[in-house]
């Protein structure tokens, strides 16, 4: 009887909590690296850590623009908010607009709410009818040009607008920074939010799986992840032998502020997303996988994230 | 309660709208070019520009996760196709604003649409919320019970009345596709949802659904994206056959298939539903309904039955149940349900294709018409594209309804139970046979003329087309065969009655009598005793059923 109590009890846990996940809450950890090449041709050479496989699967491209008020009112509140331009080989260009948090502690907990479409997004420049996209799509070849134009001055103008225009629309990132508080985060702040860093960053992805061919006592022992067909990547779909535990990237990254003969700031991170559908199980592998990785490739723990790391290189 | 709260809904709407100075300035130069419903004139200007404001309200309410109470009421979870949906409206009425359109046909059809989500999701909150009727919506419920038998009367005109009817396209309400025989539209609308009911069926145990008094339970196919309930019990077959009908009437609906021992149930462990036997203890403590005769084969699946059906591989030695019969219904992935379709709102009652569907409720003999037993859907038509749906759902409490006073339990499906005839003429009157519980306001609208309307979409199904829906349902087949006879000349007297000359007679006779295994089990176009055998899980001729209780 206690057991059935507990395991109904443990049940409506997970519910609830996956129901918190897939509302906006990331369990992720991020990991600084010394040396990218030699972490890259390690991990190819030797990709099983902790029982867990690392399966490459796409190289990416990330190109992120992040907004802030004038006096950076969003990172010192410990909030990111970006829009980002993904070029991906298996699933071409893609954009959203996010906002997270920064991690609390080393658990790696953050919140993460995101407008994952933004295709129908549309705003008028001068009498133009213009998407959004083609807005930030200038802001974001800046990470690579460094180069300002008047063609950026303008899309900057535009985007500004657009944000002073939309401070009260249905757009979750400004929805939840109203939740979080209403009093700061008011139209006329998200009105004040401007591009103030832009960033491009180059992404080794990889699934991290639990193959029986590696590790099957680990596997045997090892609940499914039981995640919907459509929602698991393509390389798992096509092989449901593997146990998806976690995503993993590598990021070789460089940011630049939004001015004039900027000044560059490279970043290297490892990171690892937690997908599993028993969080608690999820990160039970992951500790075990942080663990050797630790030792192995002397990685060391990151709790700031990407965008204030690089203000705060900037502002020093 | 609901029915009342509609009604002060409308009424509230109503004075505030006629008084209010927005209304009394815009909604007149407005409405006399453009008819609108007038709820939706708060979202236009005086200026006939939308007003930006009262549609970000709206479109929050519909998309912020933060929202979660609107008056008092808890708010449903929104799925993120119903968000993406949203938004998408949300942004062509921004930049309609942006270009200071003036009102128009598609700023009015956009508007329509996030008014009827915006209502349709508020209904789905107060009806979560209400978890018990009140004595009084209980005695209201019975009332209308009461009275509607034999007493629903339409005058027929004396003057002559229009027997053209305009081609009514409404893309909302019904999925009118004259050209498609009326059995084959079931399967088109599932296909058109990607609702794949293969032969052989595995599902895995998920969780017990909310709602209803028939004993159900939810479970997901093999690949964890769609999901189905079983359901078991008297709507087994109604449900399926009734399902068929509306659909092939025009309407969208629910899509239930008939299963015996070719579904497969497995409790993989993930449920909070371990084992066959725990699936029929919770049912008999949740609906009070024992279901131990519907189960069939149980164990652990085993290495030989993998080797017939490979996808059983990953559960070999996983508990499983299979049973003598059972519905399963489609929740597709595809579609997302809201709330009721709003039978009160937006002028809803003013289309001929509801109100005229009061005739094909009355066609199946259909009890339990409450406005939550219709729903708003949003169907996902493949790249992103999306489009909102009125469905009528839990069509099975028909076919033949026995309502017990003193033990306030109720029984469908009973086939000695349905009238011969749907309607007689009474003098210049139309007298109609079926009960109902809930007369919701659309059907207190309807007229001989709408009701005609539906008559000719009735005459449209001839003996293949009835005979295919019964053949789906999988009564034993004398019961099917004398349904056949019935729904056969209940269609005769809907037609006699509304003058529509028959272009499919379909041959019946009240005298049906079949003989199974030398013995007699219809006789004189009555199920007799002898036919209920020891061998269906229920009984087609016992009146002892489910308790009442309304859906909660």
């Amino acid at each position: 009887m206690a057991n059935k109590t507990n395991f109904v009890l443990s049940f409506i846990f997970l519910i609830k909590l996956s129901c918190s996940y897939s509302q906006g809450i990331e369990e992720q950890r991020k990991y600084c690296v010394k040396n990218a090449d030699t972490f890259e041709v390690s991990l190819k050479k030797d990709p099983t850590i902790g029982g867990i496989s690392l399966l490459h699967h796409a190289d990416d491209v990330y190109y992120d623009l992040y907004l802030d008020s004038p006096d950076y009112t969003l990172k010192r509140n410990g909030y990111s908010l970006r829009f980002r331009k993904r070029i991906s080989n298996e699933n071409g260009v893609s954009y959203s607009f996010q906002l997270k948090s920064e991690m609390v502690d080393l658990n790696g907990v953050r919140m993460e709410v995101e407008e994952s479409d933004l295709s129908f997004y549309k705003f008028l420049q001068d009498t133009s009818i213009i998407h959004l996209t083609d807005i930030i799509d200038p802001l974001f070849d800046f990470a690579d040009t460094k180069i300002p134009t008047i063609a950026l001055q303008k899309c900057r103008e535009t985007l500004q607008e657009w944000l002073i225009f939309k401070s009260n629309a249905p757009i979750l990132p400004f929805q939840q920074l109203k939740s979080l508080n209403a009093v700061l985060f008011n139209d006329a702040m998200i009105g004040s939010f401007a591009p103030v860093l832009v960033g491009k960053s180059l992404r080794s992805r990889f699934h991290g799986v639990i193959d029986p061919e590696q590790n099957d006592s680990l596997y045997r022992s090892t609940i499914r992840n039981q995640i919907a067909f459509k929602e698991l990547p393509k390389k798992l779909q096509e092989n449901d032998t593997l146990n998806w535990i976690f995503e993993a990237s590598l990021d070789k990254s460089q940011f630049v502020p939004l001015e004039e003969n900027p000044r560059t700031i490279d970043l290297i991170e490892f990171e690892v997303e937690n997908k599993f559908f028993i969080p608690e199980r999820g990160a039970q592998l992951i500790d075990s996988f942080q663990k050797e990785a630790e030792t192995k490739y002397n990685l060391g723990p990151v709790t700031k994230s990407k965008y204030a790391q690089a203000i705060d290189i900037l502002h020093n | 309660m609901f029915l009342l709260r509609g009604l002060l809904k409308t009424f509230l709407l109503f004075v505030f709208y006629s008084t209010s100075p927005i209304y009394s300035q815009v909604a007149s130069p407005v409405a006399s070019t453009i008819p609108m419903p007038v709820e939706l004139s708060f979202y236009f200007q005086k200026d006939s520009l939308v007003n930006l404001e009262h549609i970000r309200s709206t479109c929050n309410l519909l998309t912020d996760p933060n929202a979660l109470y609107k008056d008092g009421f808890l708010l449903p979870a929104r799925k993120k196709a119903f968000i993406r949906y949203v938004k998408t409206i949300s942004e062509q009425l921004e930049l309609a604003y942006l270009l200071k359109k003036k009102i128009d046909t598609k700023t009015i059809e956009l508007v329509y649409q996030l008014e009827w989500m915006r209502l349709s999701f508020i209904q789905k909150a107060e009806s979560n919320s209400t978890i018990k009727l009140s004595f009084h919506e209980k005695k209201q419920l019975f009332l209308n019970t009461l009275k509607s038998k034999n007493s629903r009367r339409i005058a027929i005109p004396q003057a002559n009345f229009s027997t053209e009817y305009e081609s009514i396209y409404s893309s909302f309400f019904t999925e009118l596709v004259d050209s498609l025989c009326p059995e084959e539209r079931f399967d088109l609308l599932a296909k058109k949802k990607k609702i794949n009911a293969k032969t052989q069926m595995i599902v895995l145990a998920n969780q017990f659904s909310i709602g209803g008094s028939a004993p159900k339970f939810e479970v997901l196919d093999l690949d964890i994206e769609n999901k189905w309930i079983i359901k078991w019990g008297d709507e087994v077959h109604t449900d399926i056959f009734c399902s068929r009908l509306f659909a092939g009437l025009g309407y969208d609906v629910d899509h239930p298939y008939y299963y015996t021992e070719n579904l497969i149930l497995i409790f993989d462990g993930v449920s909070n539903v371990k084992t066959p036997e725990e699936l029929l203890d919770s049912l008999n403590i949740k609906y009070g309904v024992n279901i131990q005769n519907y189960m069939g084969k149980t164990g652990k699946v085993t290495g030989e039955m993998a080797k017939s059906l490979p996808s059983l591989t990953p559960f070999i030695g996983k508990p499983y149940a299979q049973f003598v019969e059972c519905s399963l219904e489609a929740r597709p992935d595809r579609v997302k349900r809201l709330g009721s379709f709003m039978p009160y709102a937006l002028k809803n009652d003013s289309r001929m294709e509801l109100r005229g569907s009061l005739l094909a409720q009355i066609f199946i003999d259909n009890w339990d018409t409450k406005e939550d037993n219709t729903a708003l859907t949003l169907v996902n038509k493949g790249n992103k594209h999306y489009r909102l749906s009125a469905i009528f759902s839990d069509l099975g409490t028909s076919m033949g309804v026995h309502i017990s006073w003193l033990n306030q339990d109720f029984k469908v499906g009973l086939v000695n139970e349905l009238p011969w005839e749907a309607v007689k003429i009474k003098g210049q009157k139309l007298v109609f046979t079926s009960r109902m519980n809930s007369l919701v306001d659309l059907y207190k609208k309807t007229n001989y003329e709408d009701l005609r309307w539906m008559a000719l979409k009735i005459a449209a199904i001839d003996s293949v087309g009835l005979r295919s829906m019964i053949e789906a349902a999988h009564w034993p087949k004398a019961i099917g065969e004398l349904y056949f006879h019935k729904m056969a000349s209940r269609r005769a007297s809907i037609l006699r009655a509304f003058h529509v000359l028959d272009p499919h007679p379909i041959a019946f006779t009240k005298q049906l009598t079949i003989h199974e295994n030398g013995k007699c089990v219809v006789k004189k176009g009555k199920l007799l005793k002898a036919a209920d055998l020891a061998t269906y899980p229920i009984s087609y001729i016992n009146f002892k059923g489910r308790m009442r209780n309304y859906g909660k």
